[in-house]
C-alpha cells in the first residue's frame, strides 16, 4: 500500500516536469545533437548533406575571419563580465543603504535589461553618432577628442561593450541587492562592536555571504557574453541599404555573429554547425573551470 | 480535492501543448487536404477554370502589403473558388531564411516571389516555358532584362512582377541658393564632377551614396565603365578585377577623397546617404525608384530627378521581383491559375501605386503620383539597365565577399585598389569552387 503511494508520487513528479523536459529535449538537446552530426557535413540547408569528415573544422581555423571573431569575443568577455559584476556590486551596495526611493532606483537600474536589445542598440547609435550624437557633443564641450564611435575600427567594439555593460548591469544589481539584504544584520552588529573597519566588514562578512550569488552571476554572464550576438548584429545595420562589411565589420564581428553569417547568409550550415560545436566546447570548458574554482571562494 | 485539481491541471497543460503542436501542422493538411482529391482522384481533368482550393503566397516588405492585398481581392472576383492566403515576412533576409527552411521539407508556400538572386532556388521551382507557351502570357510585355533575370539556359522560372532602376535625386533649393544649373539628361561624369564641386561647401557635400552598395552605390559607376559589379564570363565564374571595375570604383573613391565632393564613407556609415540628402547635408543622391515617395514627402517640390551621368556609356543597375510556383505544390491548378492572373495587366496594375509593374503600360498610377517629377526616366532606364546580381549559384555569398573588399577600398583613402580587387577575385573564385 505504502509502496504504491511512493510510486504514485514519482509518477506525478514526472508528469509535472514532463512539459518542461519534453520542451528541452525537442528544442535544445535534439538540435544540439543534430548540429553536432551536421558539423561533419557540407550542407547548404536545401540539398542533401555530404559527409566531409573534419573538413569544416579545418576550414574554420584557416579562415582569417574566425580569428577576428574569437579575438573580439574574448576581448568582449574579458571586459564586460568583470565590469558589469564590479559595477553591479558597487551600485547594489549603494542601494543597500536606507535611502528614500530604493525601489524606484532598483526599477531604474533594471529597466535597460528588459528593453529589447535591438531598441537599445538603436538608441545608443543615435547617442554615439559622431557628428550629431549627444555623447560627442558633451565630449566636445569639455574639450575632449570626439571619436567616430560607429565607423572607426578602433572604437566600434568599445561602443558595443559600453552598451552591453549599460544594459546588463541592472540585472546584476537586482540579484546582488537581494543577496545583500539576506545577510543577517547581527553579523555586522557584532563585528561593529569588535571595532572592525568597513573594508573588513565587506571582505569578511558581506562578500562570503553573497558569494553564491556572485558565482551565479559570474557563470551566467560569462556564458551570455561568449554568445553575444544581438547588439553586434544591430550595430552592423546603420540604416544603409547594405550593412557594414569589410575591415570595419572584422573589427567587431563575434563568434555567434560568424555562425549566423555562415548559416543564414552564406548557407554553409555544416561549417556554421562546426563553429557552434567549438563554441559549445569553449563555453562548457570555461564553465567547468569556474565550477572547479568555485570551491575555493564560494561559501554556502 | 487537491489531487483532483492537479490531475485537471496536468490534463489541461498536456492538451494545450498538444493543441499547440497540432496547430502548426493542421494548417498544412488543410491546404493539402483539398488538392488530394484532385491529385489522387485518377486525374479528374482539372482545367484552368476548374481550379479551386487554397494556396499560400509568401512575400516580404510592409510597403507591398496594400498592393498584394488588392491583387488578392481582385483575383477573388475572377476566380472565387480559389482562396489565396497571404503571408507577409517582414524583411528580405528573413524571407530567405524562411524559404531555406521550408522549401526542402515541403512546408513552404505554393507561390512566392524572387528577386534577381534566384539561382539557388531553381530546384524548387516549376519551369514555366511550356506552361507560358500554352497560355495567354506574352513575355514581350515585360522588359527583356527582367525576363533574363529568371531565365537559366533556356528555362524560365518566374514571371516578372515589378522592377526598380537607379537615378540621381537632387535638391533644387541647394542648386538655387548657389546659382548652379539643374542637371540635364545626357550629362557626363565630367559634368557630374563639376556640378558636385560647385555644390560642395561647409554646409553640405555635392553628392552622397551608400558607397558599399552595388545596386545604388559603386555598382552604377562600374556599369558606366562597361563593366559589372560581379559578372560571369566565358572562362571565369566571376570577373571583378578588370579595368572597368577599377575605373568605376576609383571614380567614387576620388569623389570622396581626392575632390572631397562626396560624403566620405565614415559619415555614410553613421548616417545613410538618403538621410544625409533629406537633411540637406548633400545636394545630390543616387538611389532607387522606390525612394521617390519617401524623399518627396520630405523635400516636396524641391526634389528633382535626372538620369545617372554617362561614363564610357549610359548604364544603371536594375533589380526586380518575379512570381514563381513551388515545384511540389499540392494545388498546382490553383497556383497556375493565380499566376496567370498575376501576370496579366490587371494583376500587375493593381500594385502600381507602390512599385513600377513589370508589365509595359501598367505603371500609369505610379507615373501620375508625382506630376512634378519626370518619373518616366525610371521606366526608360530599362533600355540601358543591367542586373545587379550575377546568374550564378551562391551569389549572396560571393556578393558579400565583393562588398568586403569594396568596403576596404572605399573606407581607406589611398588604398591600393587593384591589389584589393585581385584579392576579391581570388577569394570569390575560391568560394565558388
Amino acid at each position: 500500500m505504502k509502496r504504491r503511494g511512493v510510486r504514485g508520487e514519482w509518477l506525478w513528479a514526472y508528469l509535472f516536469i514532463a512539459p518542461m523536459i519534453l520542451g528541452v529535449c525537442v528544442f535544445s538537446v535534439g538540435p544540439i545533437i543534430y548540429s553536432f552530426l551536421r558539423s561533419f557535413t557540407k550542407w547548404n540547408g536545401m540539398s542533401a548533406p555530404v559527409f566531409t569528415g573534419l573538413q569544416n573544422y579545418a576550414a574554420m581555423f584557416r579562415d582569417q575571419k574566425t580569428l577576428y571573431e574569437f579575438r573580439n569575443t574574448l576581448l568582449y568577455v574579458i571586459v564586460v563580465v568583470p565590469v558589469t559584476l564590479l559595477l553591479g556590486m558597487f551600485v547594489a551596495n549603494l542601494l543597500n543603504k536606507k535611502i528614500r526611493g530604493k525601489t524606484f532606483f532598483r526599477v531604474i537600474f533594471y529597466l535597460p535589461n528588459i528593453a529589447m536589445p535591438v531598441a537599445v542598440a538603436g538608441i545608443w547609435k543615435l547617442l554615439l553618432n559622431s557628428k550629431y550624437g549627444l555623447v560627442n557633443q558633451m565630449l566636445g564641450k569639455i574639450g575632449l577628442p570626439e571619436p567616430s564611435w560607429l565607423s572607426d575600427g578602433r572604437f566600434i567594439l568599445w561602443s558595443i561593450i559600453i552598451v552591453a555593460v549599460w544594459s546588463n548591469v541592472g540585472y546584476n544589481v537586482v540579484i546582488l541587492l537581494a543577496a545583500l539584504q539576506n545577510v543577517p544584520q547581527q553579523l555586522y552588529e557584532s563585528a561593529f562592536i569588535d571595532g572592525a573597519p568597513p573594508h573588513i566588514l565587506f571582505w569578511r562578512i558581506t562578500f562570503p555571504m553573497i558569494s553564491p550569488s556572485v558565482f551565479f552571476l559570474l557563470t551566467m554572464s560569462t556564458m551570455n557574453a561568449l554568445r553575444v550576438f544581438d547588439i553586434v548584429y544591430s550595430f552592423t545595420f546603420t540604416g544603409n541599404e547594405t550593412p557594414i562589411r569589410g575591415p570595419l565589420l572584422d573589427s567587431f564581428r563575434t563568434v555567434v555573429f560568424g555562425i549566423y553569417e555562415k548559416a543564414f547568409v552564406n548557407m554553409e550550415l555544416g561549417l556554421a554547425s562546426a563553429m557552434a560545436v567549438v563554441l559549445f566546447g569553449v563555453i562548457a570548458g570555461i564553465t567547468a573551470l569556474q565550477f572547479y574554482m568555485e570551491k575555493k571562494w564560494v561559501h554556502y | 480535492m487537491k489531487k483532483m485539481l492537479s490531475v485537471f491541471l496536468v490534463i489541461a497543460i498536456v492538451t494545450s501543448l498538444a493543441a499547440c503542436g497540432g496547430g502548426g501542422g493542421s494548417t498544412a493538411p488543410a491546404s493539402s487536404g483539398a488538392p488530394a482529391a484532385s491529385d489522387g482522384g485518377a486525374a479528374p481533368t482539372p482545367s484552368d477554370d476548374g481550379a479551386s482550393g487554397t494556396i499560400s503566397f509568401y512575400y516580404w516588405g510592409d510597403e507591398q502589403k496594400s498592393g498584394m492585398e488588392s491583387i488578392v481581392a481582385l483575383y477573388k472576383g475572377v476566380n472565387p473558388d480559389v482562396t489565396v492566403e497571404l503571408t507577409l515576412i517582414p524583411g528580405r533576409d528573413q524571407y530567405y531564411v524562411n524559404l531555406q527552411a521550408a522549401l526542402p521539407v515541403g512546408t513552404g508556400p505554393d507561390i512566392m516571389w524572387h528577386n534577381a538572386n534566384i539561382a539557388d532556388y531553381l530546384d524548387y521551382l516549376v519551369p514555366l516555358d511550356d506552361l507560358v507557351a500554352g497560355s495567354d502570357i506574352d513575355l514581350s510585355n515585360y522588359p527583356q532584362v527582367i525576363v533574363d533575370f529568371y531565365t537559366f539556359g533556356d528555362t524560365l522560372y518566374a514571371i516578372p512582377k515589378d522592377f526598380d532602376t537607379i537615378a540621381i535625386f537632387y535638391n533644387k533649393a541647394i542648386f538655387d541658393s548657389l546659382g548652379v544649373d539643374y542637371p540635364a539628361s545626357g550629362w557626363t561624369w565630367d559634368d557630374f564632377l563639376a556640378t558636385a564641386q560647385a555644390l560642395t561647401n561647409d554646409e553640405h557635400y555635392g553628392y552622397a551614396c551608400d558607397f558599399n552598395d552595388s545596386q545604388i552605390g559603386y555598382g552604377n559607376f562600374v556599369r558606366q565603365q562597361r563593366g559589372a559589379a560581379i559578372h560571369p564570363t566565358g572562362d571565369a565564374p566571376v570577373l571583378v578585377n578588370d579595368a572597368s571595375m577599377m575605373e568605376g570604383i576609383r571614380f567614387l573613391s576620388d569623389l570622396m577623397y581626392t575632390h572631397n565632393v562626396a560624403t566620405p564613407a565614415n559619415e555614410i556609415t553613421e548616417m545613410p546617404a538618403a538621410d544625409q540628402f533629406m537633411g540637406g547635408k548633400a545636394a545630390m543622391l543616387s538611389h532607387g525608384s522606390w525612394m521617390v515617395g519617401p524623399i518627396h514627402s520630405v523635400l516636396g517640390d524641391d526634389l528633382g530627378v535626372v538620369e545617372l551621368p554617362i561614363g564610357a556609356h549610359q548604364a544603371c543597375q536594375i533589380n526586380g521581383l518575379g512570381y514563381a510556383i513551388y515545384k511540389d505544390t499540392k494545388n498546382f491548378d490553383a497556383a497556375w491559375d493565380f499566376l496567370q492572373f498575376l501576370a496579366s495587366k490587371e494583376g500587375q496594375a493593381a500594385t502600381s501605386q507602390v512599385v513600377i509593374p513589370a508589365f509595359t503600360g501598367a505603371a500609369d498610377e505610379w507615373l501620375a503620383a508625382y506630376p512634378s517629377l519626370n518619373l518616366q526616366l525610371f521606366l526608360d532606364a530599362t533600355s540601358y539597365a543591367y542586373a545587379e546580381y550575377p546568374y550564378v549559384r551562391d551569389s549572396r555569398k560571393i556578393n558579400q565577399i565583393q562588398t568586403d573588399h569594396v568596403s576596404a577600398i572605399l573606407t581607406n583613402p589611398g588604398h591600393d585598389i587593384q591589389a584589393e580587387l585581385d584579392a576579391a577575385q581570388a577569394n570569390m573564385e575560391a568560394a565558388l569552387q
